[in-house]
């Protein structure tokens, strides 16, 4: 059975024109073989060859023997929307030699990653001479990075010296050229951050006091990083993830901070900059009602590595990597099969208890700039700035002037309302209303 | 914050005001990092109080809700059914989704919710028509929750106060197309004040604009407009003049319409031999000159290059009285007035002007709809017996009249029509087709598809391939009992050497056809579908 959406299906889609190739491909004509078992769906269809199409129910991985460089591809889409429409038209049946291999490559696969996560000095100790090299290229990297802050440091400090009323006359590349020296100096996840900036100047009226706590917020992170070696470990983790240093597997064994759970996917959207597209999935537990943020990226269109969809939910172990507020995330192990909402998403009764949230991550971690949450009884109110509201009056401005979709869903009732909060507004991703999950 | 956002603005350089975080509690953190130039100092209170204030950010109190909608008492999409009538938006097909939403009507089921904001942003008027009653109790909530859906509300209800001062406004303030909508939309609810507010300041509009302003009254003309109209008459413009007399002529008993019918009957003669009134033979003598009351009540005075004066004249004044006038007068059937005018000099003019006549007051009066018919036959029977420009004239004709007929005659019309079309002619005779009225009978439909079938299992040229293209606009408009008659294997001519592009292209054709079929019978088994599990 596969419990999914056909929206959620479509969400899964690379872009709209494989999702409409995918609907083509429902009519049960084009699938001369089609079956499930326990574990997997699978059918055979009739394109300009045949071609196999698996899909793993455990954690809806999927493969296709066609040649499209689409992920998911339009037959993988089709085989999912129509176990999804019409459950009937396919049966429970033995899985085919071609499925089972498939199958059994993946768990292989799955069963070596986690051998490597339990035994992490398999993976440290290939020989004294590459950990030389390795310290070595990690010194190189620190003493890099260290001249690319202090670069940082001048160029802002000239900023305010000369005044930010000058940057409202100056193009975009201000920033990007910034973000390509931080980039140089091997600091890729401040660099995005510094080209966020570029988006602040003219977009409203208090931009330069918006603009200046920005900038304020990375002399902090310059100063922290000066005195890395004073600080809390996990904090002095977290400004090192902040500049861009990847968490390596064998930190994040380490760290062993490791939950179970039923894990509910509340909301998604994709940041996608031309060059790297950025999948925030963020997921609440069922019973510890513990956030975590699932991040996941991609380069040139190439697929994410896992299919998250938002409204369904799974139970699992999910990984929490190093940091004081341990909100970034991913699955160690996921069990059962993926589902639809079984029920209403945990979330916070009032925009207060939200923000109390947010505030005590914050208090953790003062460089974080998302927090996800679910609203519970939450209302649109369309205006010149839209607003969320709870049921006590109390309200947060939301991003964008069109969420019509979402009012016309719940006709003005309460729904549960999943958001991203970036501390000026929220993004709505995501509502459950009558039991039913629509992406917002 | 504000003192250092001021510093900030103008730069440190030009600003030497000290820098310190007043009384705010995150000034020791500052002072903790002993940072000594004023750049730093700048940026390190600034960040601080930044996230300070992130942290202690409060909602804003106070929001009232939006009243919630009713609950929807019609039946509600199925979400198979969503999927399709979405598919339909984002592929723009238009006439798809016009069906689609008929078939919805008439089985009394209502658009899904999640689609309501794409379905009321489709400026398409057909689509608008289709989707009012089947917006359901949601769709009409969401259409007062955005001005841009007004027209929701326009169609189904009377203005409000509130939008009575909105309308006001843009009327006094809005472009001419603006204005033109406000008119419009005032007129179908309070015609009276409509008129009211044009008045004080038409005469100060461009020449256009009051011609354009004009025929927004055509909607809710009454008597009570006559006067304004009249005094349109004395307007500078012809074109204003022109507009205003067909307007009053709209109005049986303004004294235009009078003075129209009295010229008419000047016009118009009917002759008998002698006592048998078997063979009635109409004489037309248009007016010699015409005076200056004629000239004001919008009979132009000079005709364009090319064409006759005095028959431009027979054709305003015959199509500005209603033609059952005639049936009246001379008791007489429309088809025997219209042999009648046979022969004369003026016959094309006469024809003409009733068949203006006939469109203009058709709506209005079941005895000037009568007249369709038989000036259709009329208008096929030139098609099929002249050439040329005649020809043209006839098709035009033929083309202008078709969507306001009753659809029976419409459909019988068109089968003879293409009985009688041979050689290249039916090409024109297809070109009607789309203006047919929709949904087809199932008559028409199979007898249409068997004209088509044995078509294609013949030819193989470019008639085969107009042919084939005419099933696009069939595939749209069949009744569901003629879908299987539709799907039955579709015998193609194989190709001979020659024309193995245009057999390639009548095949695709067919094969888009069978695909359009297939979408809509899927949404209409859905449609059922829904349907009977409402019931069980």
């Amino acid at each position: 059975m596969v419990n999914l959406t056909l929206e959620q299906v479509e969400e899964m889609a690379p872009d709209a024109a494989s999702a409409a190739a995918g609907k083509k491909l429902v009519g049960i004509k084009h699938w001369p073989e089609l079956g499930r078992s326990s574990d997997a769906l699978w059918g055979k269809c009739q394109g300009s060859a045949v071609y196999q199409v698996k899909i793993d129910l455990s954690n809806l991985g999927y493969n296709c023997s066609c040649p499209s460089r689409k992920f998911p591809c339009k037959h993988v889409l089709g085989l999912l929307m129509l176990a999804v429409q019409s459950p009937a038209a396919v049966t429970e049946t033995n899985s085919p030699d071609w499925v089972d291999d498939w199958l059994a490559k993946r768990r292989a696969r799955d069963e070596k990653r986690g051998v490597a996560e339990k035994e992490p000095l398999v993976v440290a100790s290939t020989g004294p001479v590459d950990q030389k090299a390795k310290e070595k290229r990690a010194e190189q990297r620190g003493a890099n990075v260290r001249d690319g802050l202090s670069r940082l440091d001048l160029w802002m400090k000239d900023l305010v010296r000369s005044g930010l009323a000058a940057v409202e006359t100056q193009p975009a590349s201000l920033w990007d050229e910034q973000a390509k020296r931080l980039v140089d100096a091997q600091a890729p996840g401040l660099a995005s951050r510094v080209a966020r900036l570029a988006s602040i100047p003219r977009s409203s009226p208090d931009w330069v006091g918006r603009l200046l706590a920005e900038l304020g917020r990375i002399q902090w992170l310059i100063h922290a990083h000066n005195r890395l070696d004073a600080l809390d470990p996990l904090l002095a983790g977290d400004i090192r993830q902040i500049l861009g240093w990847n968490v390596s597997q064998a930190d994040l064994d380490q760290s062993g901070d490791v939950e179970s759970d039923r894990w509910v996917v509340v909301g998604q959207w994709v940041d996608d900059d031309e060059r790297v597209r950025a999948q925030r999935s963020w997921v609440v537990g069922r019973n510890t009602g513990r956030w975590g943020l699932l991040l996941q990226f991609s380069v040139g269109g190439q697929p994410f590595p896992e299919s998250i969809v938002a409204g369904t939910e799974q139970a699992g172990r999910l990984m929490f990597y190093p940091g004081a507020a341990r909100l970034r995330a991913k699955f160690a192990q996921r069990e059962g099969a993926v589902t639809s909402l079984v029920d209403r998403p945990p979330g916070f009764d009032t925009i207060g208890d939200f923000l109390d949230h947010a505030t005590a991550f914050l208090a953790k971690q003062p460089w974080l700039d998302a927090f996800g949450g679910v609203l519970r009884d939450a209302t649109l109110v369309p205006a010149d700035t839209w607003l969320l509201r709870d049921r006590t009056g109390h309200a947060l401005p939301l991003r964008g002037s069109n969420h019509w979709k979402a009012v016309a869903i719940t006709g003005g009732h309460p729904c549960d309302l999943a958001f991203e909060w970036d501390g000026h507004c929220l993004r709505p991703l995501g509502l459950v209303i009558a039991g039913q999950y629509w992406s917002a | 914050m504000d003192d250092l956002v001021k510093i900030a603005l103008v730069g440190t350089s030009r600003n030497s005001a000290p820098i310190a975080a007043g009384e705010h509690p995150t000034g020791a953190l500052v002072s903790a990092t002993a940072a000594d130039d004023r750049e730093t100092l700048l940026l390190l209170h600034a960040g601080a109080q930044a996230i300070y204030g992130l942290a202690g950010r409060r909602p804003i109190a106070g929001v009232a809700a939006l009243v919630p909608a009713e609950a929807e008492t019609a039946r509600m999409a199925s979400r198979k059914l969503a999927g399709l009538l979405a598919n339909g938006v984002a592929t723009n097909a238009t006439d798809l989704l016009v069906d689609f939403l008929r078939q919805m009507r008439g089985n009394q089921i209502v658009v899904p919710p999640d689609l309501l904001p794409l379905l009321l942003n489709c400026a398409d008027v057909a689509v608008r028509e289709q989707l009012l009653p089947v917006l359901g109790e949601r769709g009409k909530w969401l259409s007062r929750q955005n001005p841009a859906w007004s027209w929701v509300d326009r169609g189904i209800a009377h203005l409000t106060d509130t939008d009575q001062i909105e309308l006001k406004r843009a009327w006094d303030e809005g472009t001419i197309a603006e204005r033109r909508q406000v008119l419009a939309s005032l007129r179908r609810s309070d015609p009276r004040r409509a008129r009211e507010w044009l008045e004080p300041t038409f005469a100060q509009e461009k020449p256009a604009h009051r011609v354009s302003l004009l025929e927004e009254l055509a909607v809710g003309l009454s008597a009570a407009d006559e006067p304004f109209l009249d005094g349109c008459l004395a307007d500078r413009a012809p074109s204003v003049q022109q507009a205003a007399a067909r307007l009053l002529c709209c109005l049986p008993d303004s004294s235009l319409s009078a003075r129209m019918r009295a010229r008419a009957d000047a016009v118009l003669s009917l002759e008998t031999n002698g006592a048998s009134r078997k063979k009635a033979k109409l004489t037309c003598a248009p007016p010699e000159k015409i005076d200056r009351e004629a000239d004001r009540d919008g009979i132009p005075s000079k005709a364009p290059a090319g064409r006759g004066l005095k028959a431009l004249w027979v054709e305003t004044i015959i199509g500005a009285v209603p033609p059952s006038h005639w049936a009246n007068k001379f008791a007489l059937a429309p088809a025997v007035l219209i042999e009648a005018v046979y022969d004369d000099p003026f016959e094309q003019a006469v024809l003409v002007g009733w068949s203006e006549a006939a469109l203009r007051f058709g709506g209005a009066d079941g005895e000037s709809t009568a007249w369709l018919t038989p000036l259709w036959n009329h208008w096929a029977g030139a098609a099929k017996r002249m050439k040329g420009s005649g020809r043209a004239q006839a098709l035009e004709r033929l083309k202008s009249l078709l969507p306001s007929m009753p659809s029976d005659d419409a459909e019988q019309g068109m089968l003879a029509l293409f009985t009688a079309a041979a050689g290249s002619d039916h090409v024109e005779s297809l070109s009607l087709l789309p203006l047919l009225p929709r949904p087809w009978s199932a008559a028409f439909g199979e007898r249409f598809l068997e004209l088509v079938r044995r078509v294609l299992g013949r030819e193989t040229d470019n008639t085969a391939y107009q042919w084939s293209n005419a099933l696009f606009t069939a595939g749209r408009a069949i009744p569901a009992e003629v879908f299987t008659a539709a799907q039955a294997e579709w015998q193609l001519a194989s190709p001979k050497r020659s024309s193995a592009w245009h057999v390639d292209a009548v095949g695709r054709e067919v094969e888009r056809f069978l695909e359009t079929i297939q979408t809509r019978q899927s949404f209409f088994a859905e449609v059922a579908a829904s349907m009977s599990t409402e019931r069980s």
